[in-house]
């Protein structure tokens, strides 16, 4: 789910707002109307925040959130993918571990902190252990619910053709727009779970200890330059990740 | 052979010969088994009792020496025209060089030549069904079965693809089984009519329809084995109503 946005002439409306607001938000704290220790300008998040930022532990902060949250994603996905086809193929299956999902799935990502640090320590493993969790529902019940709908006529036409694997000629083909859109939500909330995987502290490294360590030292400039990247990078990885789907999906009629 | 899925007959007794080479149609009012009897000859069901031969050889599983064109086409929408035909002759562990080239005769039989690379959903249903054709016909079969096949079809590309299917079945001598409800299709395809009777169904009446190809729809012979067909089939579809009130008041 995303805004439509950028329709036609308009365009020049909401790039307006944007420039409105960051005018107000860079001028109302020097007029005092704002409090400038709670709202740093954007010239000051720049030059107090991100400038020094850049020159220590920037690139490092960014990689290891990177890698914790490529690890999660990875182990999660190819994990989510396994049992939710496979639960949506074979009926036993489903019926195996139907409840056992229902049950544990409803457990947010994140509380799962508590436990995992004091299963794992503290660490790298720990912070991807929660991603993996954020990756592996959403992607189980996308791959389940693709496998489960196969159209069958096209289960007996790839049996009249002869067909003896089903499951990779006709299943995962047919279910890889569910698997996909299972994908991007896990994109998203394994961005989620860095955020609080870093910041409840199960690794030392990170966007997310960054903002928790510029937090606790009153670094509103650093809290915001923490904030934001976090943001594009995430939109970077929605925006890359649509580009990559729609060009799987190219043999999908655009929804209208 | 019979069928009966939770205690509901849906074909009784139906027995019927095909000759090689021969294009048969099979017709019956709505609801009467016709597809359910071309699953069964396909492999994809199995019959209560009874059974299907091919040369003497009994079949019970889907097999490379029948293959089946759907009425919903049951194209694979991930796959181009050129790969939804080569699908079968993949499970056939054919060497990629000669599926491509086994595959582009067929698509050259239908005519698709400049659509080889386009996807299902960019084309119009005549033009999908005519990649389902190919599709079946790819992997060589014996025995093409047909299941309502233009039966999504309007009525001009549905009356262009059956000259098309004569055309395609004069040139690769298959034997075809085509289920169809339109009498007047079956009368300008077949050689021969199956006409089955309402649930339970049983064969009701085998004509031979002996016009030479391409046949007049409006001439008077084609006509005439048109309406006997019709008249069969009205006073089944009669009867199927009369059991569905019974079968109404008792419940």
């Amino acid at each position: 789910m995303t805004l439509r946005g950028f329709r036609g002439d308009r365009r020049w409306l909401g790039v307006l707002t944007l420039v409105v607001i960051f005018a107000l938000w860079q001028l109302l704290p020097s007029y005092g109307v704002l409090d400038k220790y709670l709202f740093p300008p954007p010239s000051v998040i720049v030059n107090d925040g991100f400038l020094p930022w850049f020159e220590r532990t920037f690139v490092s902060d960014v990689l290891y959130s990177l890698l914790h949250w490529a690890t999660g994603l990875a182990l999660g996905f190819v994990a989510g993918f396994a049992l939710g086809i496979t639960m949506g193929w074979y009926r036993v299956v489903d019926s195996i571990f139907y409840y056992l999902i229902e049950l544990v799935r409803p457990i947010p990502p994140i509380a799962w902190i508590p436990a995992m640090i004091i299963w794992l320590g503290i660490g790298h493993k720990t912070a991807s252990a929660i991603i993996f969790i954020g990756a592996f529902f959403p992607v189980l019940i996308n791959c389940y619910s693709g496998a489960r709908n196969v159209d069958p006529v096209l289960i007996d036409a790839a049996k009249v053709l002869g067909t003896r694997n089903l499951l990779l000629k006709v299943v995962i083909p047919y279910a890889t727009p569910f698997i996909l859109t299972g994908l991007r939500i896990a994109i998203a909330a394994c961005w989620m779970c860095v955020v609080a995987a870093e910041m409840f502290g199960t690794t030392r490294y990170g966007l997310g200890w960054t903002l928790f360590l510029a937090m606790s030292w009153g670094r509103m400039d650093l809290v915001f330059a923490g904030m934001i990247t976090f943001g594009v990078i995430g939109l970077v990885m929605d925006v890359a990740f649509r580009r990559f789907e729609r060009w799987i999906l190219r043999w999908k009629p655009l929804a209208r | 052979m019979t069928r009966d899925a939770n205690n509901v007959v849906a074909l009784d007794d139906v027995s019927f010969s095909v000759r090689e080479g021969e294009f048969v149609c099979i017709v019956g009012p709505s609801g009467c088994g016709k597809t359910t009897l071309l699953r069964i000859i396909a492999g994809l069901e199995r019959p209560t009792s009874g059974s299907v031969t091919l040369d003497g050889k009994p079949v019970s599983a889907p097999g490379k020496d029948r293959c089946m064109v759907f009425q919903e086409y049951a194209l694979f929408p991930w796959r181009t025209v050129l790969k939804n035909i080569t699908f079968g002759l993949e499970n056939l562990k054919i060497p990629k060089d000669e599926r491509l080239r086994i595959a582009k005769r067929y698509i050259e039989l239908v005519g698709l030549q400049s659509f080889e690379e386009r996807y299902p959903h960019e084309l119009s249903g005549g033009m999908r069904q005519r990649v389902g054709i190919a599709r079946a016909l790819a992997i060589e079969p014996e025995v093409l079965l047909m299941d309502e096949p233009f039966g999504s079809l309007d009525a001009q590309t549905r009356n262009m693809l059956q000259m098309e299917l004569l055309e395609i079945w004069s040139k690769t001598q298959k034997t075809i089984l085509f289920v169809t409800h339109s009498v007047d299709e079956a009368v300008f395809l077949a050689d021969k009519i199956v006409v089955l009777s309402a649930r339970p169904a049983v064969v009701k009446e085998i004509l031979e329809v002996d016009l030479s190809r391409m046949r007049d729809r409006t001439s008077m012979e084609f006509n005439e084995i048109r309406s006997k067909v019709l008249k069969i089939l009205q006073k089944e579809s009669e009867k199927a109503m009369e059991l569905e009130k019974v079968a109404g008041t008792q419940a």
